[in-house]
Protein backbone atom coordinates (compact mmCIF):
# COMPACT_ATOMS: atom_id res chain seq x y z
CA UNK A 1 0.00 0.00 0.00
CA UNK A 2 1.62 3.58 -1.18
CA UNK A 3 2.00 6.54 1.02
CA UNK A 4 -1.37 8.20 -0.07
CA UNK A 5 -3.36 5.15 0.75
CA UNK A 6 -2.47 4.43 4.55
CA UNK A 7 -2.24 7.99 5.03
CA UNK A 8 -5.65 8.70 3.94
CA UNK A 9 -6.89 5.37 5.98
CA UNK A 10 -5.65 6.21 9.53
CA UNK A 11 -5.88 10.14 8.99
CA UNK A 12 -10.20 9.73 8.10
CA UNK A 13 -10.66 6.27 9.62
CA UNK A 14 -8.37 5.26 12.09
CA UNK A 15 -6.90 7.91 14.52
CA UNK A 16 -7.44 5.72 17.56
CA UNK A 17 -5.78 2.81 16.09
CA UNK A 18 -2.55 4.68 15.10
CA UNK A 19 -2.46 6.08 18.62
CA UNK A 20 -3.19 2.03 19.94
CA UNK A 21 -0.43 1.06 18.00
CA UNK A 22 2.16 3.95 18.61
CA UNK A 23 1.47 3.03 22.40
CA UNK A 24 1.87 -0.38 22.05
CA UNK A 25 5.30 -0.27 19.65
CA UNK A 26 7.23 2.94 20.59
CA UNK A 27 8.98 1.03 22.99
CA UNK A 28 10.01 -1.84 20.92
CA UNK A 29 11.67 0.45 18.63
CA UNK A 30 14.14 2.59 19.19
CA UNK A 31 13.70 6.20 17.60
CA UNK A 32 14.83 10.03 18.90
CA UNK A 33 12.52 13.05 18.48
CA UNK A 34 13.91 14.99 15.77
CA UNK A 35 11.36 17.98 15.95
CA UNK A 36 7.91 18.20 17.03
CA UNK A 37 5.12 17.81 17.27
CA UNK A 38 4.60 21.25 16.06
CA UNK A 39 2.29 23.68 14.27
CA UNK A 40 2.50 25.16 10.72
CA UNK A 41 0.90 25.72 7.92
CA UNK A 42 0.56 24.28 4.42
CA UNK A 43 -0.56 26.59 1.70
CA UNK A 44 -3.11 24.73 -0.95
CA UNK A 45 -1.56 24.90 -4.24
CA UNK A 46 -4.64 24.39 -6.66
CA UNK A 47 -5.44 24.26 -10.67
CA UNK A 48 -8.40 26.27 -11.64
CA UNK A 49 -10.90 24.85 -14.48
CA UNK A 50 -11.10 28.42 -16.36
CA UNK A 51 -8.08 29.27 -18.11
CA UNK A 52 -6.44 25.35 -16.18
CA UNK A 53 -3.95 27.78 -14.49
CA UNK A 54 -2.51 27.73 -10.74
CA UNK A 55 -3.29 29.86 -7.79
CA UNK A 56 -2.65 29.98 -3.98
CA UNK A 57 -6.33 29.54 -2.23
CA UNK A 58 -5.36 30.00 1.50
CA UNK A 59 -3.30 27.67 4.12
CA UNK A 60 -4.41 24.96 6.81
CA UNK A 61 -3.13 24.64 10.08
CA UNK A 62 -1.41 21.34 10.04
CA UNK A 63 0.33 19.31 13.03
CA UNK A 64 4.35 17.73 11.98
CA UNK A 65 6.12 15.15 14.02
CA UNK A 66 9.33 13.95 12.63
CA UNK A 67 11.06 10.92 14.24
CA UNK A 68 14.37 9.38 13.30
CA UNK A 69 15.71 5.76 13.63
CA UNK A 70 19.16 5.16 12.11
CA UNK A 71 19.32 6.84 9.06
CA UNK A 72 15.71 6.52 8.33
CA UNK A 73 13.22 9.63 8.96
CA UNK A 74 9.85 9.00 9.57
CA UNK A 75 7.31 11.88 9.06
CA UNK A 76 3.91 12.90 10.33
CA UNK A 77 1.80 15.53 9.39
CA UNK A 78 -2.01 16.06 9.66
CA UNK A 79 -4.23 18.88 9.40
CA UNK A 80 -5.42 20.71 13.02
CA UNK A 81 -3.89 20.74 16.53
CA UNK A 82 -3.15 16.85 16.69
CA UNK A 83 0.22 16.18 18.50
CA UNK A 84 -0.34 12.61 19.42
CA UNK A 85 -1.71 11.40 16.07
CA UNK A 86 1.01 13.15 14.20
CA UNK A 87 2.99 11.38 16.33
CA UNK A 88 2.02 8.15 15.63
CA UNK A 89 2.12 8.80 11.77
CA UNK A 90 5.73 9.35 12.09
CA UNK A 91 6.09 6.33 14.12
CA UNK A 92 4.07 4.51 12.00
CA UNK A 93 6.21 5.83 8.19
CA UNK A 94 9.56 4.82 10.12
CA UNK A 95 7.93 1.64 10.58
CA UNK A 96 7.13 1.24 6.67
CA UNK A 97 10.63 2.74 5.93
CA UNK A 98 12.21 -0.03 8.04
CA UNK A 99 10.06 -2.57 7.97
CA UNK A 100 9.09 -3.20 11.42
CA UNK A 101 5.30 -4.71 12.49
CA UNK A 102 4.23 -3.89 8.53
CA UNK A 103 2.03 -7.52 9.07
CA UNK A 104 0.29 -5.62 12.03
CA UNK A 105 -0.29 -2.31 10.24
CA UNK A 106 -1.05 -4.21 6.95
CA UNK A 107 -3.11 -5.73 9.34
CA UNK A 108 -5.13 -2.94 10.86
CA UNK A 109 -5.21 -1.18 7.09
CA UNK A 110 -6.80 -4.02 5.88
CA UNK A 111 -9.84 -3.34 8.17
CA UNK A 112 -9.30 0.43 8.08
CA UNK A 113 -10.42 -0.51 4.09
CA UNK A 114 -13.36 -2.28 5.28
CA UNK A 115 -14.35 0.55 7.71
CA UNK A 116 -13.77 3.11 4.84
CA UNK A 117 -16.00 1.01 2.44
CA UNK A 118 -18.77 1.15 4.75
CA UNK A 119 -17.91 4.78 5.72
CA UNK A 120 -18.00 5.97 1.81
CA UNK A 121 -21.70 3.81 1.34
CA UNK A 122 -23.50 5.45 4.17
CA UNK A 123 -22.65 8.53 3.39
CA UNK A 124 -23.49 8.11 -0.10
CA UNK A 125 -26.56 6.79 0.35
CA UNK A 126 -27.28 9.81 2.90
CA UNK A 127 -26.07 12.59 0.10
CA UNK A 128 -27.91 11.08 -2.91
CA UNK A 129 -31.30 10.88 -0.29
CA UNK A 130 -31.16 14.73 -1.82
CA UNK A 131 -30.85 14.17 -5.26
CA UNK A 132 -33.90 15.70 -7.41
CA UNK A 133 -35.78 13.10 -9.17
CA UNK A 134 -38.01 15.11 -12.17
CA UNK A 135 -39.67 12.51 -12.95
CA UNK A 136 -40.96 12.35 -9.37
CA UNK A 137 -41.80 15.91 -9.58
CA UNK A 138 -43.97 15.59 -12.43
CA UNK A 139 -46.47 13.07 -11.00
CA UNK B 1 3.53 65.78 9.07
CA UNK B 2 4.63 63.67 11.78
CA UNK B 3 3.20 62.53 14.57
CA UNK B 4 3.37 63.31 18.44
CA UNK B 5 3.12 60.27 20.67
CA UNK B 6 1.70 61.38 24.06
CA UNK B 7 0.83 59.88 27.27
CA UNK B 8 -1.84 59.49 29.60
CA UNK B 9 -5.43 57.08 29.66
CA UNK B 10 -3.28 54.12 30.61
CA UNK B 11 -6.23 53.35 33.26
CA UNK B 12 -8.89 53.89 31.08
CA UNK B 13 -7.99 51.51 28.67
CA UNK B 14 -7.75 49.07 31.33
CA UNK B 15 -10.53 49.81 32.44
CA UNK B 16 -12.06 49.66 29.02
CA UNK B 17 -10.51 46.37 28.04
CA UNK B 18 -11.63 44.72 31.60
CA UNK B 19 -14.91 45.87 30.09
CA UNK B 20 -15.14 44.42 27.29
CA UNK B 21 -14.53 40.94 28.17
CA UNK B 22 -16.19 40.64 31.29
CA UNK B 23 -19.61 41.97 29.45
CA UNK B 24 -20.38 38.34 28.42
CA UNK B 25 -20.83 37.45 32.17
CA UNK B 26 -22.52 40.33 33.09
CA UNK B 27 -25.28 39.95 30.49
CA UNK B 28 -25.71 35.98 30.27
CA UNK B 29 -23.22 32.94 30.57
CA UNK B 30 -20.06 32.17 28.92
CA UNK B 31 -20.46 29.23 26.37
CA UNK B 32 -18.09 26.60 25.04
CA UNK B 33 -15.72 26.69 21.99
CA UNK B 34 -17.28 23.41 21.00
CA UNK B 35 -20.68 24.79 20.52
CA UNK B 36 -19.68 27.83 17.94
CA UNK B 37 -17.99 25.31 16.27
CA UNK B 38 -21.18 23.14 15.90
CA UNK B 39 -23.47 25.70 15.82
CA UNK B 40 -22.03 29.02 13.75
CA UNK B 41 -20.96 26.70 10.73
CA UNK B 42 -21.97 28.79 8.33
CA UNK B 43 -19.94 31.84 10.56
CA UNK B 44 -16.36 29.95 10.57
CA UNK B 45 -16.95 29.22 6.97
CA UNK B 46 -16.70 33.09 6.22
CA UNK B 47 -14.06 33.76 8.89
CA UNK B 48 -11.95 31.34 7.71
CA UNK B 49 -12.51 32.44 3.99
CA UNK B 50 -11.89 35.78 4.87
CA UNK B 51 -8.89 34.82 7.23
CA UNK B 52 -7.41 33.00 4.38
CA UNK B 53 -6.97 30.31 7.00
CA UNK B 54 -8.12 26.92 7.35
CA UNK B 55 -8.75 25.86 10.83
CA UNK B 56 -12.42 25.47 12.63
CA UNK B 57 -11.02 25.10 16.24
CA UNK B 58 -8.83 28.06 15.98
CA UNK B 59 -11.68 30.37 14.26
CA UNK B 60 -14.58 29.16 16.85
CA UNK B 61 -11.92 30.54 19.46
CA UNK B 62 -11.29 33.88 16.99
CA UNK B 63 -15.07 34.21 16.90
CA UNK B 64 -16.17 33.98 20.68
CA UNK B 65 -12.89 36.35 21.83
CA UNK B 66 -14.56 38.77 19.06
CA UNK B 67 -18.25 38.31 20.62
CA UNK B 68 -18.93 37.45 16.79
CA UNK B 69 -17.62 40.44 15.37
CA UNK B 70 -16.57 38.99 12.13
CA UNK B 71 -14.07 41.62 11.13
CA UNK B 72 -12.31 41.29 14.17
CA UNK B 73 -12.22 37.68 14.36
CA UNK B 74 -10.74 37.49 10.90
CA UNK B 75 -8.48 39.82 12.35
CA UNK B 76 -7.18 37.83 15.02
CA UNK B 77 -7.16 34.94 12.39
CA UNK B 78 -4.78 36.58 10.39
CA UNK B 79 -2.54 38.11 13.22
CA UNK B 80 -2.19 33.98 14.54
CA UNK B 81 -1.46 33.00 11.30
CA UNK B 82 1.29 35.36 10.85
CA UNK B 83 2.76 33.49 13.80
CA UNK B 84 3.23 30.16 12.28
CA UNK B 85 5.32 28.66 10.24
CA UNK B 86 4.80 27.56 6.37
CA UNK B 87 6.28 24.02 6.70
CA UNK B 88 4.79 22.75 3.47
CA UNK B 89 3.23 23.57 -0.37
CA UNK B 90 0.01 21.09 -1.03
CA UNK B 91 0.48 19.20 -4.28
CA UNK B 92 -1.51 20.46 -6.90
CA UNK B 93 -4.68 20.12 -6.09
CA UNK B 94 -7.67 18.84 -8.29
CA UNK B 95 -11.17 19.78 -7.42
CA UNK B 96 -12.58 16.69 -9.67
CA UNK B 97 -11.26 14.56 -6.44
CA UNK B 98 -13.49 16.45 -4.34
CA UNK B 99 -16.19 14.18 -2.38
CA UNK B 100 -19.34 16.27 -3.55
CA UNK B 101 -21.83 17.01 -0.77
CA UNK B 102 -24.09 19.53 -2.68
CA UNK B 103 -23.61 20.06 -6.51
CA UNK B 104 -26.24 22.01 -8.46
CA UNK B 105 -26.36 23.39 -12.15
CA UNK B 106 -28.55 26.33 -12.86
CA UNK B 107 -27.77 25.71 -16.59
CA UNK B 108 -29.18 22.01 -17.20
CA UNK B 109 -31.73 20.53 -15.51
CA UNK B 110 -29.87 16.38 -16.91
CA UNK B 111 -26.53 16.87 -14.99
CA UNK B 112 -24.57 12.80 -15.48
CA UNK B 113 -24.79 12.22 -11.60
CA UNK B 114 -27.90 14.60 -11.28
CA UNK B 115 -28.59 17.66 -9.07
CA UNK B 116 -27.71 16.81 -5.52
CA UNK B 117 -29.11 19.37 -2.88
CA UNK B 118 -27.21 18.01 0.15
CA UNK B 119 -27.65 20.77 2.87
CA UNK B 120 -28.81 24.03 2.01
CA UNK B 121 -31.12 26.85 3.35
CA UNK B 122 -31.65 27.71 0.27
CA UNK B 123 -35.41 25.19 0.19
CA UNK B 124 -36.41 26.65 3.49
CA UNK B 125 -38.72 29.31 4.75
CA UNK B 126 -37.35 32.80 5.92
CA UNK B 127 -39.44 32.50 8.95
CA UNK B 128 -38.18 32.64 12.64
CA UNK B 129 -38.22 29.30 13.91
CA UNK B 130 -39.68 29.10 17.70
CA UNK B 131 -38.79 25.82 18.40
CA UNK B 132 -35.19 26.93 18.13
CA UNK B 133 -35.79 28.84 21.41
CA UNK B 134 -35.37 25.90 23.32
CA UNK B 135 -33.13 23.00 22.84
CA UNK B 136 -33.07 20.66 19.97
CA UNK B 137 -31.97 16.71 19.24
CA UNK B 138 -31.10 15.60 16.41
CA UNK B 139 -34.71 13.47 16.17
CA UNK B 140 -36.15 16.31 16.07
CA UNK B 141 -35.08 16.95 12.41
CA UNK B 142 -33.91 13.22 10.84
CA UNK B 143 -36.30 10.92 10.32
CA UNK B 144 -34.83 7.54 10.74
CA UNK B 145 -36.83 5.35 8.41
CA UNK B 146 -35.48 2.10 7.10
CA UNK B 147 -35.15 3.88 2.95
CA UNK B 148 -34.22 1.86 -0.23
CA UNK B 149 -31.13 1.38 -1.27
CA UNK B 150 -30.20 3.91 -3.68
CA UNK B 151 -28.17 3.33 -7.15
CA UNK B 152 -25.78 5.40 -8.36
CA UNK B 153 -23.50 5.73 -11.97
CA UNK B 154 -20.91 7.80 -10.48
CA UNK B 155 -19.16 8.51 -6.65
CA UNK B 156 -19.36 11.47 -5.35
CA UNK B 157 -15.74 11.73 -5.11
CA UNK B 158 -15.32 10.79 -8.88
CA UNK B 159 -18.64 13.07 -10.41
CA UNK B 160 -18.02 14.49 -14.12
CA UNK B 161 -18.17 18.09 -14.13
CA UNK B 162 -20.75 20.23 -16.52
CA UNK B 163 -17.94 22.12 -18.51
CA UNK B 164 -17.16 18.05 -19.66
CA UNK B 165 -20.72 18.25 -21.10
CA UNK B 166 -19.93 21.54 -22.91
CA UNK B 167 -16.98 20.27 -24.04
CA UNK B 168 -18.76 17.56 -25.62
CA UNK B 169 -21.18 19.44 -27.45
CA UNK B 170 -18.22 22.12 -28.98
CA UNK B 171 -18.99 25.10 -26.88
CA UNK B 172 -16.37 25.26 -24.90
CA UNK B 173 -12.59 24.34 -25.30
CA UNK B 174 -10.80 23.34 -21.98
CA UNK B 175 -7.21 25.53 -22.48
CA UNK B 176 -4.13 23.98 -22.17
CA UNK B 177 -2.46 23.04 -19.11
CA UNK B 178 -0.57 26.10 -17.60
CA UNK B 179 2.15 25.25 -15.17
CA UNK B 180 3.05 28.69 -14.53
CA UNK B 181 4.20 29.32 -10.44
CA UNK B 182 1.55 31.34 -8.88
CA UNK B 183 2.33 34.56 -7.25
CA UNK B 184 1.55 34.99 -3.17
CA UNK B 185 0.16 37.64 -2.45
CA UNK B 186 1.18 36.65 1.14
CA UNK B 187 4.84 36.89 0.25
CA UNK B 188 4.89 39.87 -1.97
CA UNK B 189 2.24 42.90 -2.73
CA UNK B 190 0.41 42.68 -5.77
CA UNK B 191 1.67 44.50 -8.84
CA UNK B 192 -1.16 45.92 -11.36
CA UNK B 193 -1.61 45.04 -13.67
CA UNK B 194 -2.13 41.98 -11.60
CA UNK B 195 -1.68 38.31 -12.77
CA UNK B 196 -4.23 35.56 -12.46
CA UNK B 197 -2.88 33.89 -9.44
CA UNK B 198 -3.16 37.14 -7.39
CA UNK B 199 -6.77 38.11 -8.61
CA UNK B 200 -7.62 34.69 -7.64
CA UNK B 201 -6.39 34.43 -4.41
CA UNK B 202 -6.73 38.23 -3.43
CA UNK B 203 -11.30 37.42 -4.57
CA UNK B 204 -10.96 33.72 -2.79
CA UNK B 205 -9.95 35.91 0.77
CA UNK B 206 -12.24 39.10 0.22
CA UNK B 207 -14.69 40.16 2.35
CA UNK B 208 -17.43 38.36 1.55
CA UNK B 209 -20.09 41.41 1.23
CA UNK B 210 -17.22 43.61 -0.55
CA UNK B 211 -16.82 40.76 -3.05
CA UNK B 212 -20.29 40.15 -3.10
CA UNK B 213 -21.85 43.70 -3.67
CA UNK B 214 -19.15 44.65 -6.63
CA UNK B 215 -20.00 41.08 -8.33
CA UNK B 216 -23.39 42.47 -8.17
CA UNK B 217 -22.80 45.69 -9.39
CA UNK B 218 -20.73 43.82 -12.51
CA UNK B 219 -23.78 42.22 -13.37
CA UNK B 220 -26.17 45.58 -12.57
CA UNK B 221 -23.89 47.42 -15.53
CA UNK B 222 -20.88 48.87 -14.23
CA UNK B 223 -19.03 46.06 -16.40
CA UNK B 224 -19.57 44.03 -19.17
CA UNK B 225 -23.08 43.89 -17.75
CA UNK B 226 -24.03 40.04 -18.67
CA UNK B 227 -26.41 37.49 -16.45
CA UNK B 228 -23.78 34.84 -16.06
CA UNK B 229 -25.71 31.27 -15.70
CA UNK B 230 -24.06 28.88 -13.25
CA UNK B 231 -23.01 25.64 -14.74
CA UNK B 232 -22.00 23.81 -11.73
CA UNK B 233 -21.82 24.95 -7.86
CA UNK B 234 -20.25 22.28 -5.79
CA UNK B 235 -19.34 21.72 -1.92
CA UNK B 236 -17.71 19.25 -0.74
CA UNK B 237 -14.97 17.74 1.10
CA UNK B 238 -11.47 17.86 -0.92
CA UNK B 239 -8.62 16.27 0.14
CA UNK B 240 -5.26 17.63 0.43
CA UNK B 241 -1.90 16.39 0.19
CA UNK B 242 1.85 17.05 0.32
CA UNK B 243 4.91 15.23 -1.04
CA UNK B 244 6.79 14.22 1.57
CA UNK B 245 10.84 14.00 1.75
CA UNK B 246 10.87 10.84 -0.50
CA UNK B 247 8.68 12.64 -3.13
CA UNK B 248 5.64 11.03 -2.60
CA UNK B 249 2.45 11.82 -2.06
CA UNK B 250 1.11 12.09 2.00
CA UNK B 251 -2.70 12.75 2.42
CA UNK B 252 -2.90 15.59 5.43
CA UNK B 253 -6.18 15.52 5.88
CA UNK B 254 -10.07 16.67 3.98
CA UNK B 255 -11.19 20.49 3.60
CA UNK B 256 -14.58 22.08 2.85
CA UNK B 257 -14.75 24.02 -0.64
CA UNK B 258 -17.59 25.91 -2.31
CA UNK B 259 -16.51 25.51 -6.29
CA UNK B 260 -18.29 27.72 -9.01
CA UNK B 261 -17.96 27.56 -12.76
CA UNK B 262 -19.83 30.45 -13.95
CA UNK B 263 -20.47 29.93 -18.10
CA UNK B 264 -20.12 33.50 -19.60
CA UNK B 265 -21.62 33.74 -23.35
CA UNK B 266 -18.83 35.43 -25.59
CA UNK B 267 -17.86 36.01 -29.22
CA UNK B 268 -15.28 35.31 -31.17
CA UNK B 269 -14.44 35.56 -34.96
CA UNK B 270 -14.90 32.12 -37.10
CA UNK B 271 -12.26 30.38 -37.84
CA UNK B 272 -13.42 30.43 -41.10
CA UNK B 273 -12.02 33.26 -43.01
CA UNK B 274 -14.78 33.21 -45.83
CA UNK B 275 -18.01 33.60 -42.81
CA UNK B 276 -17.57 36.81 -41.85
CA UNK B 277 -20.46 35.46 -39.08
CA UNK B 278 -18.98 35.27 -35.24
CA UNK B 279 -19.22 32.69 -33.25
CA UNK B 280 -20.80 31.93 -29.81
CA UNK B 281 -19.05 30.49 -27.71
CA UNK B 282 -18.56 30.29 -23.58
CA UNK B 283 -16.04 31.29 -21.31
CA UNK B 284 -15.73 30.17 -17.90
CA UNK B 285 -15.37 32.69 -14.37
CA UNK B 286 -13.91 30.53 -11.81
CA UNK B 287 -14.68 30.73 -7.92
CA UNK B 288 -13.27 28.67 -5.05
CA UNK B 289 -13.15 29.45 -1.64
CA UNK B 290 -12.71 27.88 1.85
CA UNK B 291 -15.78 26.10 3.50
CA UNK B 292 -19.58 26.81 2.12
CA UNK B 293 -19.94 30.60 1.05
CA UNK B 294 -21.68 30.21 -2.08
CA UNK B 295 -22.82 33.35 -2.52
CA UNK B 296 -19.05 34.54 -2.53
CA UNK B 297 -17.99 31.91 -4.55
CA UNK B 298 -20.24 33.14 -7.28
CA UNK B 299 -19.91 36.40 -6.91
CA UNK B 300 -16.30 35.47 -7.33
CA UNK B 301 -16.28 33.94 -10.67
CA UNK B 302 -18.41 37.09 -11.96
CA UNK B 303 -15.22 39.61 -10.78
CA UNK B 304 -12.84 36.17 -12.39
CA UNK B 305 -14.20 36.72 -15.55
CA UNK B 306 -14.62 41.08 -15.26
CA UNK B 307 -11.34 41.30 -14.60
CA UNK B 308 -9.96 39.04 -17.06
CA UNK B 309 -12.14 41.37 -19.88
CA UNK B 310 -11.31 45.17 -18.81
CA UNK B 311 -13.87 47.40 -19.93
CA UNK B 312 -13.09 51.04 -20.05
CA UNK B 313 -13.85 53.68 -17.32
CA UNK B 314 -15.77 50.42 -15.52
CA UNK B 315 -14.90 50.08 -11.96
CA UNK B 316 -15.67 46.36 -11.52
CA UNK B 317 -13.16 45.26 -14.11
CA UNK B 318 -10.65 47.79 -12.94
CA UNK B 319 -8.38 45.49 -10.78
CA UNK B 320 -6.44 48.27 -9.00
CA UNK B 321 -10.12 49.32 -8.10
CA UNK B 322 -11.33 46.04 -6.88
CA UNK B 323 -8.35 43.88 -5.51
CA UNK B 324 -7.47 46.92 -3.27
CA UNK B 325 -10.84 47.33 -1.56
CA UNK B 326 -12.41 43.75 -0.81
CA UNK B 327 -9.46 42.70 2.20
CA UNK B 328 -11.34 42.41 5.15
CA UNK B 329 -8.48 43.52 7.54
CA UNK B 330 -6.92 46.27 4.90
CA UNK B 331 -10.66 47.64 4.63
CA UNK B 332 -11.94 47.38 7.58
CA UNK B 333 -8.53 48.66 9.36
CA UNK B 334 -8.43 51.61 7.75
CA UNK B 335 -11.67 52.94 8.48
CA UNK B 336 -11.22 51.95 11.94
CA UNK B 337 -8.04 54.12 12.51
CA UNK B 338 -10.23 56.77 11.76
CA UNK B 339 -11.59 56.76 15.27
CA UNK B 340 -8.45 56.66 17.01
CA UNK B 341 -6.34 59.89 17.89
CA UNK B 342 -5.67 62.17 15.01
CA UNK B 343 -5.60 65.43 17.34
CA UNK B 344 -2.05 66.48 15.66
CA UNK B 345 -3.30 66.22 12.27
CA UNK B 346 -6.83 67.93 12.97
CA UNK B 347 -5.72 70.47 14.88
CA UNK B 348 -3.74 71.36 11.92
CA UNK B 349 -6.44 71.75 9.86
CA UNK B 350 -8.30 73.98 12.66
CA UNK B 351 -5.66 76.05 12.72
CA UNK B 352 -4.89 76.61 8.82
CA UNK B 353 -8.88 77.38 8.84
CA UNK B 354 -8.25 79.96 11.34
CA UNK B 355 -5.48 81.66 9.45
CA UNK B 356 -7.64 81.84 6.41
CA UNK B 357 -10.77 83.11 7.97
CA UNK B 358 -8.67 86.02 9.90
CA UNK B 359 -6.95 87.02 6.31
CA UNK B 360 -10.23 87.02 4.27
CA UNK B 361 -11.49 89.55 7.59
Amino acid sequence: MNKKKWTTLFIRYGKEEAAEFYALHKDQMECTTVSGPMEGLTMIKVREHAQNSLFYLGEVRVTETKLRHGKEIGLGVVKGDEPELSTALAFIDLCFKTDQFTDTLNNILSDLEDRETEAVHKKTQEILRTKVNFDMMND
Amino acid sequence: MGYVAVKGGKEAIEKSVEMYKSRRFREGHDIEVENIKTNMRQLINQVMSEASFYDRDLCALAIKQAEGNMEEAVFLMRAHRSTLPRLYYSTVTNTREMFVKRRVSASFKDIPGGQILGASPDYTHRLLDDALLGLQTLADYVTDEDEEEIEYEYKLDALPKVIDYLEAEGLYSKPEIDDTPPDDITKKSIEYPSSRSERLQSLTRGQTGAVTSLGYAEIRGYGFSTHPNIGECRVGDQPIHIGDMDGEEYFIGDIELTEIDAFLPDEKESSDKEDYQSEMTFNIGYGLTFGQNETKAIAMSVLDYSLSHPVENAPTTDDEFVLYHIDSVESTGFISHLKLPHYVTFQSKLDRMRQSGRKSE
